[in-house]
């Protein structure tokens, strides 16, 4: 598969994560630091079924779903209870947990991780040419959009924003806001999750450094520079930061260099985006509002 | 309450302490159905703390809440508000990102009934007259100004058709034109038949609104009674108001906070 062509695949499967985050951040105002896991959960789940069982790819996409929908509904249901602060460490911890069992336990392969997966196949089509693999990823991203879409243009999506915008002034005009916000997080999980399926089908590998905390960190990064709450914003951040790499190694930069380099440009969007672009480089209607002192 | 047997909202023999400082002791008040009955009392006397106890977002205290004939105690807000008790902030708290209109969506929607679109359309456009916001149904809350956020605020609870509203500080940051506006608005939705309940410092406006009046001190109600009465009342008078009467006198103005 040719260069670019790994790119769009790389961008549309990414845009599909960032998007199902920004579900979190952009409409929910939750910070999860655990995004990767269950997009790893979605991975591992196919990996292991089909290597070990020779389930189906679908059914594996939908134990993947399943598994990490019940992550997050645990993670959400338990912080919450005590505050949204708490869900950034929670998920943070159950980040660090998932990447240490993935890296120990001989199910996952540990760190060297699992090789050697099959080519998805649906219903009795394998997607195994870059055409194929560009046509599906680029579906997954369009009925993840729908998906979100749909969601934050209905009441749902409207109480949910209320809830972030004011939660005591949602609760007092009686939105359930903590049920909301946990169903939010399993419905994000659980499109994060048919993303790790098909990424794991496309690179044949499920490694846990794939999976681990700087990716977590990747993601938001592609939310919040592209700009929070704007589903249009955060896939151009998608393509954006998967460029990055390969634009460092265009410019012919040593090898040795391209991976501290590219957290340094990361590290460097960070910092000067929100300070120049403070609502991300594409804002949004829906984005959150800072309060303005009176 | 002879007649009008059954009170809007009962509290009984509330105890709030927060962190082991009593703020409630024993506190028992009857808020008369119809009608716009004033909660007076000092800064952190426990005003809002008491409308937090009948609104469900107080959670540890011993005592009964009624709403109506149902025992209210321990509900949550959410059920509250569903139970016809809708209550508008000090500092307003809209929904800054969404519009005017779907700041009312919200409100409408949770409140456990059902509307066909169109009916809730006009319900909303009905709500925003009211509150002299029609033009702005399509702006964003957080492009209005103060006064403006509160009388959408307004709009939000009165859009429900609650039986109960509750109003923490009505005139707080509003100017004296502002202020009149506002309470005409209040005295139009007494008169739809909802039971109002305002905390308020602005004695002007407590004098020009309330019917009663219930007096906050001591971590209990220590009087209660027409508003004349008590208002007019030289010992409360000077214990609690002393300072703003002077500034009255002194400076003409009555717009304490």
């Amino acid at each position: 598969m040719g260069y670019w062509q790994t790119l769009v695949v790389l961008v549309a499967l990414f845009g599909s994560l960032a998007v199902s985050l920004n579900l979190l951040l952009g409409s929910g105002g939750i910070f999860s630091v655990s995004h990767a896991l269950v997009f790893g959960v979605g991975a591992y789940a196919t990996a292991i079924l089909e290597t070990r069982t020779g389930a189906s790819f679908l059914v594996t996409v939908l134990v993947g779903m399943a598994l990490a929908a019940l992550i997050n509904l645990l993670i959400a249901g338990v912080s919450l209870r005590v505050s949204e602060d708490y869900l950034i460490i929670a998920s943070f911890g159950l980040q660090l947990i998932g990447t240490t069992v993935l890296n120990g336990w001989s199910l996952t392969g540990g760190a060297d991780g699992i090789y050697g997966v099959p080519y998805p196949k649906i219903f009795g089509w394998t997607i195994d040419s870059a055409g194929a693999f560009i046509g599906v990823s680029i579906g997954l991203l369009v009925i993840t959009v729908v998906v979100v879409e749909t969601i934050e243009r209905s009441s749902w999506g409207l109480a949910l924003r209320a809830a972030r915008d004011d939660e005591v002034g949602a609760r007092a005009y009686g939105v359930h806001t903590r049920m909301l916000k946990t169903a939010t997080c399993v419905a994000s999980g659980a499109l994060a999750a048919v993303v790790g399926s098909l990424y794991v089908g496309f690179i044949t590998l499920a490694s846990p450094v794939e999976f681990n905390i700087q990716i977590s960190i990747l993601l938001l990064s592609m939310v919040v520079i592209g700009g929070t709450g704007s589903t249009v914003g955060v896939i151009l951040g998608a393509a954006l930061l998967e460029y990055v790499p390969q634009g460092l190694q265009q410019i012919s930069l040593p090898s040795n260099y391209i991976g501290p380099g590219q957290q340094v440009i990361y590290g460097l969007m960070l910092v000067l985006i929100p300070l120049l672009r403070p609502r991300g480089i594409f804002p949004s209607r829906r984005a959150p509002i800072q309060r303005r002192e009176n | 309450m002879g007649e009008l047997a059954v009170p809007a909202i009962q509290v009984r023999d509330i105890h709030l302490a927060y962190s082991g400082v009593p703020v409630l002791k024993g506190l028992t008040l009857e808020i008369p159905r119809g009608g716009i009955t004033a909660l007076l009392g000092t800064n952190g006397a426990g005003k809002s703390t008491l409308f937090n106890v009948a609104t469900g977002f107080a959670r540890s205290y011993s005592g009964e809440v009624f709403i109506g004939d149902q025992v209210a105690t321990g509900w949550s807000p959410q059920r509250v508000f569903r139970a016809g008790v809708a209550r508008v902030f000090q500092d307003v708290r809209l929904y800054r990102s969404l519009t005017v209109r779907e700041n009312l969506v919200v409100a409408l929607r949770h409140a456990g009934r059902h509307a066909s679109t169109k009916s809730s359309r006009d319900t909303i456009d009905a709500a925003l007259e009211r509150v002299v916001m029609s033009d702005y149904a399509e702006q964003r809350a957080s492009d209005l100004s103060f006064g403006q956020q509160k009388r959408v605020a307004l709009a939000r609870a009165i859009v429900t058709q609650p039986s109960v509203l509750l109003l923490d500080e009505p005139s707080a940051g509003l100017d004296p034109a502002a202020v009149a506006r506002f309470s005409d608005m209040i005295r139009a939705a007494r008169d739809d038949g909802m039971t109002v309940w305002i905390i308020e410092h602005n004695r002007d406006v407590v004098s020009d609104l309330a019917d009663r009046v219930a007096f906050l001190a001591d971590h209990k109600i220590i009087a209660e009674g027409p508003t004349a009465d008590i208002v007019g009342d030289e010992y409360l008078a000077r214990l609690y108001l002393g300072d703003r009467i002077e500034e009255t006198v002194t400076g003409g103005t009555t717009s304490g906070t």
